[in-house]
């Protein structure tokens, strides 16, 4: 009798336990389908600070303490989750922009794009906030899809494109996956010290980059994955390409400068590039800016008010120097063996610069990561040539 | 007369030895290995640097160093005409003896080469050997 209360004592505890671990197990799963990583408020208190640092670092001047959401769409993965916030703003009762925030990342949300006039546009040229009474399908990198019946359709350039399901859902994890490893890249990158292509010595002066590349959505495409999205070998040595692309890529996401892609897409640009600017085997020099300047010319693409080049014998500091005060991203192509083992030219999107005690270094996107943090030590004689356009 | 033939004759012969000393490493095709002037035997350590990802891969076993250096033991290569500067590389091979590093070079992609501050074609060289390389060894981010 003893023996079977005791045996009682013992499983009462230990179902009690069992049921709140399976209920824990159901409400976690709940959270992780059904619910976004981040909710509406966490979302605007986001961008409220995303807003403030904007206007503290003199990013625009369009925006001002009185900046503040006017209206918030929500959008939404083929699944039904919210996976984005496109937030409409006003400042002193007018329109001043937008901010699209996506929150479908895992540690923080991710601010792809934003714009300091107007309203959001999806591409399909309709207004975002008409759009409220149909749900707003997203799978990131500005594609957007509705809903009618039991089929989804592009809202690209017009609405009637029928899309595969399981298209859409491939794209979203790809995008998913970009932006992730993007964030974790960054965050790794500035906890990480003393690499080859980081900033060594103690800096002298105020470090300069051009605007918005800390803020926001700038995330430079990596050369393999533009390589795979071209259909290339992976390891192709398509720098310039691919820097070509991500300086597209600077004007559009952190200048708010539209119409540089073909279609609104930067792998259809690259592979396009790849033609203008003669890639084989690598890219010539100058043969390369001149191809750029030929993809600027099309029809469909904004054109450019201004750009200039510089071959190895014109380079100098001051150059890269002027021209970073005055906002331009550059093409940096020069030798990498002081940057990484190897030896061979590459192509480098220049966005700052600074002084240290070590020297003059450029803050570079290098086209092997996601990252806007790295350094390269200038020296003279490694350069190859320098180029920009900008808008 | 004679003098002057002789003269015409000379002049002639040197130009026609310029140019061949000029135009043979354009049409002629050398192994790779002579062209850099490096003897592959005695290579103790390779460093391999992806142009494409900026992953680094040191090779210091024999073994493993003979492997990587007979996918280049049949490319034979000739100098470009083309000789103007351009930018973007598949991988940098950097060779060491005893320690010290030796003439290497750059593959720009199938077919393309860099070495001795000159571009060269080489045959042999195609893309499978490039993906042989991308995966039969241990890649890894500089740090």
């Amino acid at each position: 009798m003893k023996m079977k209360r005791f045996i009682h004592l013992l499983v009462a505890p230990l179902l009690v336990i069992a049921v709140c671990l399976s209920a824990t197990t159901v409400y976690a799963q709940e959270t992780a389908t059904g619910k976004p990583n981040f909710d509406e408020n966490t979302v605007v208190e986001y961008s409220k600070i995303f807003i403030k640092n904007m206007v503290d670092s003199g990013g625009t001047t369009k925006w001002n303490g009185n900046t503040k959401p006017a209206n918030i769409i929500k959008t939404y993965d083929i699944d039904g989750n919210v996976n984005a916030y496109i937030i409409n703003l006003q400042t002193d009762g007018r329109k001043s922009g937008y901010i699209l925030a996506e929150v479908y990342t895992e540690e923080e949300p991710n601010i792809s794009e934003f714009g300091f006039t107007g309203e959001y546009i999806i591409p399909s040229g309709e207004k975002a906030s008409r759009c409220g009474k149909e749900k707003l399908y997203y799978a990131g990198n500005r594609c957007f899809f509705k809903k009618s019946g039991n089929k989804m359709y592009d809202l690209w350039e017009d609405s009637k494109i029928e899309i595969d399901k399981q298209r859409i859902r491939n794209y979203y994890k790809k995008e998913k996956d970009i932006v992730n490893n993007s964030i974790k890249s960054q965050k790794s990158n500035s906890s990480k010290v003393k690499r080859s292509d980081e900033l060594q010595g103690k800096v002298i002066g105020k470090p300069v980059n051009i605007p918005n590349v800390k803020l926001g959505g700038f995330k430079p495409y990596p050369m393999d994955y533009l390589n795979k999205s071209a259909g290339l070998p992976t390891n192709s040595g398509t720098c310039e390409e691919a820097c070509a692309t991500n300086m597209l890529l600077y004007w559009n996401r952190c200048r708010g400068v539209h119409g540089l892609f073909i279609n609104g897409k930067a792998e259809r640009t690259f592979k396009e590039l790849l033609s203008y600017m003669k890639y084989h085997n690598g890219t010539y020099d100058y043969i390369g800016y001149k191809g750029m300047g030929s993809y600027i010319a099309r029809k469909d693409i904004t054109d450019s008010k201004g750009h200039d080049y510089r071959s190895r014998s014109k380079v100098d500091w001051s150059f890269i120097k002027t021209n970073i005060n005055n906002n331009n991203a550059l093409a940096f192509c020069a030798d990498c063996s002081t940057y990484k083992s190897g030896n061979g030219g590459h192509a480098f999107l220049a966005v700052g610069y600074c002084n240290t005690t070590e020297g003059q270094f450029i803050r570079v996107c290098d086209e092997w990561d996601y990252s806007v943090d790295h350094y390269y030590k200038y020296i003279w004689s490694n350069v190859n040539e320098v180029w920009y356009y900008r808008w | 007369m004679n003098k002057k033939r002789i003269a015409v004759i000379v002049i002639i012969a040197i130009v026609l030895v310029a140019a061949g000393i000029y135009l043979i490493p354009h049409l002629v095709y050398k192994p790779i290995e002579k062209v850099t002037g490096t003897d592959f035997s005695k290579v103790d350590k390779v460093v391999i640097g992806a142009g494409w990802n900026g992953n680094v891969c040191t090779l210091t076993d024999k073994d493993e160093i003979d492997e990587f250096l007979s996918l280049f033991k049949d490319v034979k290569v000739r100098k470009n005409f083309d000789q103007r500067s351009r930018t973007g590389f598949s991988y940098s091979v950097m060779l060491f003896e005893n320690g010290k590093e030796v003439e290497g070079f750059t593959v720009l992609g199938p077919g393309g080469f860099y070495m001795r501050g000159k571009y060269y074609s080489g045959k042999n060289f195609d893309e499978d050997k490039l993906d042989k390389i991308d995966t039969s060894y241990n890649w890894t981010r500089e740090d």
